[in-house]
């Protein structure tokens, strides 16, 4: 005969209620005996005596103890029917007579609610967010941090008391997750499967876990940590804590690691315990050199597309090169006006960006970005672009008192169009970013605009060419197929992937210098 | 008045108030009856603490009105009434015939109250309810220990005999079913029939002095909700259906109202009234009834 307990802490529910639950037991198949009782000590042996309860119970007397006994099949789906009963609060009612809900208000009163959560996701204003997140790693919860503006002080004193409780902070500025299949903030429906993934890059989480779900895999958790979190400072912790859970998950078989370039010391410890947990890595650090990844379970991967590629082969038994894309075919754009010789990328996301940057600096030379590889390559003023630019249009710069770009695109809109009267630009690079939290239409928005830069091109003697990517998947709510297909009528080359869509760009812009050929 | 605190715990009836001095305070919606501790509000029959409260709400009493964070809700004291009954100024005594007779009538109104699974039990009178034996497992062995523990801690608290009776008490501390738990509600009517017998009689006060220190810090072992009704208890502040039974006790001249006393408090919670009731008659006893277990293992009878 198996057992099962449950403890709820500081739970309380008056006697009725506790007796009511004892009543359901006595209606559910292969339940022998149980019980729900407050944890007092006296009770905790009452138990024991009745066979109901064996060991130590770690419980004090405010929680409440569900302790069953019966068949090992049917004490899963007791003990869910008997949290679901706990936590259906009888159906208020107003003084009309209709029945109301009441929004928690703090989080504990959330957890009130909601009893055996173990995640808070925060989303106030930056100078409000450290102490919510304290709040909720004081009540044992692992905390998503969605605000941004939290000063690094704070996210240190955060993570290092999370770690000090074995929970996790996701963020500070952590736009992505994905936890048990369930997307949080801006992230995609993926399917679930072998591959975990931590990030301490929003976007690249996105790009990552979309083509992974596109080349059949899925995801079993995708952690992400906020972009500080490879700080010199911050050491690292929340993709050290994420990387040492994906490591006892049983449903992880693969494990992806994705940042900007971190501190060299930090890499050096996530690289080391990475290379320790026992099973492959692929480790995307954009812009790091791979050749210091040197490890049997490590592998480095150069683009995203590269990470997610070696993940699936890596997942399918292969050799993680194995997995490598081959890049699609391409429709030759007319010939391009003489003088027309510049690449504009307008990116919603930030990592996009900054690999754009990495990607076509070694094949165009100097590209100007309001975050680029190089200092000395920092656009002036961002509001005006310069021989070859990539702008990161979701910068704090942009998003001041507006919405950022992959929900409201009226600023990307209004640069495509400045930048299509621009006669030496040959390419326009967009990024389109579905999933939970952006647009819901993106492509409604994107194609008038992009029509009408294309048009004012045209007239003007000029073949202005648009290349894009959709970081989406067949499950994400704006209908990934249709966003494609808009896309497409409006003329716009669609890649499957940032790496691929820059890398197209770059040769549309080196053939018509005549320095390379079109594939 | 100046007072802050958090809540607690939420009811359709009652919520409690943690406040900063570790004490719980309970806001009660009309229907209910005073409580020590607590605040009885004049509310409407629909009205319910669920839709108007939530667990962790800051609230602050100022200038003599509570006040909640995020709430609609505000208390105004100032004009409130204050309850009190000094259950040591009732000296029921069941050597009168007519107090014997109500101690009867409502020992026989817990025996028909067939309705749960808490010490009450014990009383080999009344048929346990149960359909199924999944209900409540321990059941039958929070009634063994029952029927061993109470006639010691009534002949240990007749003997005044401190250590007997906290020997006997332990065991009791969070005992049971119910938010309350089984044994808490019995101590708090166990110390209701005690107050109510003691009168001047310093022997018996200073017996319930001194447990009472000890049952002071002893139930912090149970719940927080408890630990409060068990430390009021002690200072002889009891719940209204339990204290307006002791008082029919006083006033037996007329069993209808000892019946309707009984049933009003057995009728709260599950298990709550039926132990609190069974505590108030024994502990009625412990000192004024010569002679109450005729044979042992009990069964419970009073012999007149």
């Amino acid at each position: 005969m198996a057992r099962a307990t449950k403890i709820l802490r500081n739970f309380y529910r008056d006697s009725v209620s506790l007796m009511q639950l004892s009543s359901m037991f006595a209606k559910l198949p292969g339940v022998e005996q149980a019980s729900a009782i407050m944890a007092s000590a006296n009770n905790i042996s009452l138990l024991k005596e009745a066979g109901l309860l064996g060991g130590t119970i770690e419980a004090g007397a405010n929680d409440l103890l569900i302790a069953l006994q019966g068949q090992e099949e049917a004490l899963d789906a007791a003990m869910a029917a008997a949290e679901a009963a706990l936590n259906q609060n009888p159906p208020p009612v107003t003084g009309n007579g209709r029945s109301c809900g009441m929004a928690p208000r703090s989080i504990e009163m959330g957890l009130g609610d909601m009893v055996g959560a173990n995640l808070a996701l925060i989303s106030t204003p930056g100078e409000y967010a450290a102490a919510e997140a304290l709040k909720a790693l004081s009540l044992g919860l692992n905390v998503m941090l969605f605000s941004d503006n939290v000063e690094l002080k704070d996210e240190i004193a955060l993570k290092r008391f999370a770690q000090a409780r074995d929970l996790i902070v996701m963020g500070p500025d952590c736009g992505t997750a994905i936890i048990n299949g369930i997307p949080l903030a801006f992230a995609n429906a993926v399917r679930r499967g072998e591959i975990g993934v931590v990030a301490a890059s929003g976007t690249g989480l996105q790009q990552v876990t979309c083509l992974i779900d596109r080349w059949g895999k899925g995801i079993s958790q995708a952690i992400g940590t906020g972009g500080h979190d490879l700080h010199r400072d911050v050491g690292g912790i929340s993709m050290l804590q994420g990387l040492k859970a994906l490591a006892v998950d049983q449903s992880t078989s693969v494990i992806v690691l994705i940042s900007k370039p971190p501190s060299p010391e930090v890499a050096g410890r996530v690289l080391e315990v990475a290379g320790g947990v026992g099973k492959p890595v692929v480790v995307n650090f954009l812009g790091a050199d791979p050749e210091g990844i040197k490890h049997p379970n490590l592998f480095a991967a150069g683009t995203l597309e590269d990470a997610a590629a070696a993940a699936v082969a890596l997942a399918d038994g292969r050799r993680p090169e194995e997995g490598r894309p081959k890049r699609p075919p391409f429709a030759i754009p007319p010939k391009l006006a003489p003088g027309q010789q510049y690449l504009r990328g307008l990116y919603s996301g930030g990592t996009f960006c900054y690999e754009a940057s990495l990607l076509l600096k070694k094949d165009l030379g100097q590209v100007y970005s309001n975050s680029p590889v190089d200092p000395g390559d920092r656009l002036g003023d961002v509001w005006t672009s310069r021989g070859h630019t990539v702008i990161d249009l979701g910068d704090n710069l942009f998003t001041r008192g507006r919405p950022h770009p992959m929900i409201d695109h009226r600023l990307r809109n209004e640069r495509i169009f400045k930048e299509a009267g621009d006669p030496e630009v040959a390419v326009i690079l967009l990024d389109v970013v579905l999933g939970y939290g952006s647009h819901p239409d993106p492509a409604s928005e994107m194609v008038p605009v992009i029509q009408k830069a294309k048009d004012l091109a045209d007239k003007a003697g000029r073949h202005l060419v648009v290349v894009g990517f959709v970081c989406g998947t067949s499950l994400d709510p704006q209908n990934l197929s249709k966003q494609e297909v808009a896309l497409r009528d409006a003329g716009v080359i669609l890649a499957e992937s940032n790496a691929q869509a820059v890398r197209l760009a770059a040769t549309v812009v080196l053939a018509a210098a005549g320095v390379g050929k079109m594939p | 008045m100046c007072f802050s605190g958090v809540i607690h715990s939420v009811f359709h009836h009652a919520c409690n108030v943690s406040l900063k001095s570790d004490e719980l305070l309970t806001l009660v919606s009309s229907e209910k009856g005073n409580f020590p501790q607590g605040i009885r509000l004049e509310t409407s029959p629909k009205f319910t603490f669920l839709n108007q409260l939530r667990v962790g709400q800051p609230v602050a009493c100022r200038g003599g009105i509570i006040r909640i964070s995020g709430s609609d809700l505000s208390i105004d004291l100032r004009t409130a009434s204050h309850w009190h009954v000094d259950l040591k100024g009732l000296r029921v005594d069941l050597h009168q015939r007519d107090t014997a007779q109500a101690w009867a009538v409502a020992w026989v109104e817990l025996g028909k109250h067939r309705r749960g699974d808490g010490i009450s039990g014990m009383i080999a009178a009344i048929p346990l309810p149960r359909q199924n034996p999944v209900t409540s497992p321990g059941i039958k062995i929070l009634v063994e220990r029952a029927v061993q523990t109470l006639p010691a801690l009534i002949n240990a608290t007749r003997n005044f005999q401190v250590e007997g009776a906290i020997t006997a008490i332990r065991p009791l501390i969070g005992l049971g079913p119910g938010l309350t738990p089984s044994g808490d509600d019995f101590i708090v009517g166990y110390l209701a029939g005690l107050w109510s017998t003691a009168g001047s009689d310093s022997s018996r006060l200073r017996f319930i002095s001194t447990v009472g220190a000890w049952l002071s810090q002893a139930a912090v072992g149970t719940n927080a909700i408890s630990y409060t009704y068990i430390k009021s208890a002690v200072k002889g502040n009891i719940s209204e259906p339990i204290v307006t039974l002791a008082q029919r006790f006083g006033q037996a001249n007329n069993m209808d109202s000892v019946r309707e006393a009984a049933g009003t408090a057995l009728q709260v919670g599950d298990t709550s009234g039926a132990d609190g009731v069974l505590g108030l008659l024994l502990g009625c006893i412990a000192w004024t009834a010569p002679s109450l277990f005729c044979c042992s293992p009990p069964q419970p009878v009073l012999c007149s």
